[in-house]
Order: structure tokens, then sequence, then C-alpha cells
């Protein structure tokens, strides 16, 4: 993958009922994130992913999905820099957040624990604890949390750590229909503002609308399109024909197809 | 560095691991000032205790999270190679806490004869460092990624702080200790740091390559 960089442009409409914001994502030529060159996964001897080369550039939403059993967890623990490949190399910063799919809770209150985690500058986790609707208690020990509090503490952790490059494992996971719309929504944020995103999910999840989508199809990393993006998202536009015609041609190079 | 020492040390207060070795030491310590009432008596019985309980520290809390919650951590710290020295620091400073009250009390409340207070003070608190650090060197070996079975780990920790007790020329330095000759136990002392830092450069580079 050629290492590119995005910016975005962001064009405001306002229809009669509600404002629609379409972001345009333009590539320009600078360093990824992250990238993997050649990457060679094996699991006890048993090769999973051979010739992986990827890279997620500033501000990028990359999805990761496969079945259970295909390298997702090796791949992200590999670009998270907690594992090494069995061939090839990593170019990426060194320290980022990582979110695995669970963890065993230790005896330690989630506000103590969010707060002692060990990160140079964390934002304001409350704002967030509340977006993704954490209904529980901050001072509650983290083994009297549900598993989805668990989980939206974990993904909180992450989302507030100031890290350049976030690494999630099964973003979903745990998470209700609306956690999860609401956790796509923080990672969006997120990469608007150029922090890195890299996910993985089962592969008929659906991914955050502005994903990139990458599937594990053998032994090999492909790109397809986001298909949540076909699912989920309904837009109207209403405004002058060229303006519209404009916007869709520009989107339809991130996979939106007009009906 | 810093922020990933005192979260491993807050992991390692609420998970409570850290009684059962202060009180082994506790107990060792009052047997030490009753067996031998002078300063480097006491100093050359605390020796091989310092050892064991270094080397116990340094594997309880190398593995007091689970592999998920290791990773998440090690990410934040860079790699899996620093968390494991940042955890190995940890053991130290909790050890050396240790070390300094007992230090403080050997030479406060116990007496040695023809030598200032300060002086026993810094020999009991060179020393001892490198008890602890010996110990948390060889303990550091002894947890997860490199090694997940308690079993296994609490075996060869024993097996290795009986032999570095029993090796001779550690034995000789403390019965000199015991006779008031400093010189040797400040030898034994560097010689466990230099070994220390090996052993735990060593486990570092392990643990970064370890495939688990």
């Amino acid at each position: 993958m050629a290492p590119t960089a995005t910016t975005h442009h962001r064009a405001d409409l306002a229809p009669n009922r509600k404002a629609i914001t379409v972001h345009l994502v333009t590539e320009t030529t600078s360093k990824p994130t992250v990238a993997l060159h050649n990457v060679t996964i094996q699991f006890e001897s048993t090769p999973l992913l051979s010739g992986v080369s990827v890279g997620a550039n500033p501000g990028e939403v990359v999805g990761i999905q496969g079945p259970n059993g295909s390298g997702k967890t090796s791949l992200l623990r590999i670009i998270a820099n907690i594992a090494s490949p069995a061939g090839g190399s990593r170019i990426g910063p060194q320290s980022c957040a990582y979110v695995p799919s669970t963890i065993d809770p230790l005896p330690l209150r989630a506000s103590d624990w969010l707060r002692h985690f060990p990160r140079g500058q964390r934002r304001d986790p409350r704002p967030v604890l509340q977006e993704l609707n954490f209904d529980s208690d901050l001072s509650k020990k983290l083994p009297e949390l549900s598993f989805g509090n668990l989980r939206k503490l974990l993904l909180v952790e992450a989302f507030t750590s100031g890290e350049p490059l976030l690494v999630i494992d099964e973003l979903t996971a745990g998470l209700d229909r609306r956690g999860s719309a609401a956790a796509s929504g923080v990672l969006n944020r997120l990469a608007r503002t150029g922090t890195t995103v890299v996910i993985s999910d089962q592969e008929n999840r659906p991914l955050p609308t502005n994903a990139r989508a990458l599937e594990i199809n053998g032994q090999s990393l492909i790109e397809v399109a986001n298909r949540s993006f076909d699912e989920q998202v309904e837009i109207t536009l209403r405004g002058p024909r060229s303006k519209i015609a404009e916007l869709t041609q520009s989107a339809g190079t991130f996979g939106f197809r007009p009906s | 560095m810093i922020a990933q020492i005192r979260f491993a040390l807050q992991l390692y207060r609420h998970s409570g691991r850290w009684l059962a070795p202060l009180v082994v030491l506790m107990v060792w310590f009052l047997f030490a000032i009753e067996n031998a009432p002078q300063s480097y008596d006491t100093l050359a019985a605390l020796f091989p205790a310092f050892l064991a309980v270094g080397c116990w520290i340094a594997a309880s809390l190398g593995g007091v999270d689970d592999r998920h919650h290791r990773e998440m951590t090690a990410a934040a710290a860079g790699s899996r190679g620093r968390l494991h020295s940042a955890r190995a620091a940890a053991s130290l400073t909790v050890c050396m806490c240790f070390a300094l009250l007992q230090s403080t009390y050997a030479s406060l409340a116990l007496e040695q004869q023809g030598t200032a207070t300060i002086t026993v003070g810094l020999v009991c608190l060179a020393t001892l460092f490198g008890a602890s650090a010996l110990g948390v060197s060889i303990g550091s070996w002894l947890h997860a990624p490199l090694v997940s079975r308690r079993a296994v780990s609490l075996l060869t920790g024993f097996s290795a702080v009986v032999l570095i007790v029993l090796f001779s020329p550690v034995q000789d330095a403390l019965k000199k200790l015991g006779n008031s000759e400093v010189a040797p136990a400040m030898v034994l002392a560097v010689c466990a740091l230099g070994a220390a830092a090996l052993a735990a450069i060593g486990s570092s580079i392990a643990t970064e390559r370890s495939s688990n």
C-alpha cells in the first residue's frame, strides 16, 4: 500500500428536516501512522497469514474482518507492537492504545484503574462514558461491572488516551446496538482529529461508516467494500442538481453508491 | 517509565500478593535479631531473605494480571520488554522499601561495636540492595510470558536461591560480614548488582522475543 495520509474537507448541507455532514477525503502523499511490510503470521508453525502489507494513515479508520481463528487478533497485536511477526516488519509508533476483546478484571475501582492507567495526557473520560451509555458507577470495582460496562470502560480508556494510534480487537463485543453506534461515532470523531484507528470484528458485524474494510481471505488480506455503509446509511440530499452530482461523485470514491 | 512503575505498584497493592512475602520477611527479621544481636550479624542473616523475597515479589508482581490486561499495558508502555523492565523496577522498589525499614532498624536499634551508625546503615542498604536486585532479576524470569506455570516458577526460584546461598564465595562473604569484615560483603553486593543487571536485561529481551 502506498504511504498516504488523509485530509478532510467538510461540506455541510441543511435539508428541510435534518442536517447532513458529508466528509470528503482527499489523499496526499505522506507517512502512514503504522505500516506492515510483507508480514507472516504463524500459529504453532501453521501459517495463518503471509505476505501481508497494510498501512493506516493519520485520520483513517481501518476495519479488519474475518472468521474465527483467521489471525485477526494476531495481526492486531503486531500492529500494536505487542507481538513480533514470524516474518516481515512493522513501522509505526512504539506506544499505542490497545483494547483486547476482554480482560480478567482486577480488584481495583473503575475510577482508580482509569486514573492510574499509564498515559501521558488523558482526556476527560466522563463525557465519553456518558456517550457510550456506561450505566454503572465508577466507584465500583472492576469485577462488579457487567461485561458490557467493562468493555465500555476499556474502550473509553483507549478513546481518551491521547495516543495517535488506537488498536481495538472486536470493537462491538459486549456492546448493544446503541453502544456499537456510539462507539463508531466516537471513533469517526477521533479519526477526524487525525487519530489512526485499526479495529477488528467478526465478518458479519457492521464496521464504522467511514472505515476502510479489509477482509482476511485465506492467507491474505484483501480490501473490500464496507458493507455496513450500504446497509446502514441512508442520506437524502436536497439542493441544486449540480452540487449533488459533485458530492455523490466524490463520495463514490469511498464506496458510496447512490441508488 | 515512572507511570508504568506507579501503575504496577498500584496493581500489586490491590492484589494483596505483597502480604505473604512481607510476613515471611518480618518473621525472618525477628529470628535474625533474636539470634544475631549485632547489626552486621543480622545483615548477614537477612541476605538470603532478601534474595528469596526479591525473587518472590518479582515473580508475583510480573504475573499480577492476565495476558489480555498485560498486553494492554504493554501497548501503553511501548513493548512487552519495556513493560517487563518497568515491573522489575517496581519489584525492586518494593524490596527497597523493606530494605530501608530494616536497615534503619539495624543501624539505629542494634549495636555494632566501633562503627558509626551512618556507616552501618549504608553497608546494610548496599548489601540488601544487592540481594534484592539479584532476587528480582531471578524472579523476572519466572513469570508470564516466560513461565506460565506457578509450580515451575516456585521450584525454579527456590532452587536458584538455594544454589546462590550455598555458593561458597557467598557463604564466605556473609561469614566475614558476621565477623565485622565489610569489604567482602561490598564485593558481593557489587557482583550481585552486576549479575542482576545482566539477568534483568536478558529476561527483558527474552520477553520481547517470546511468542506468547
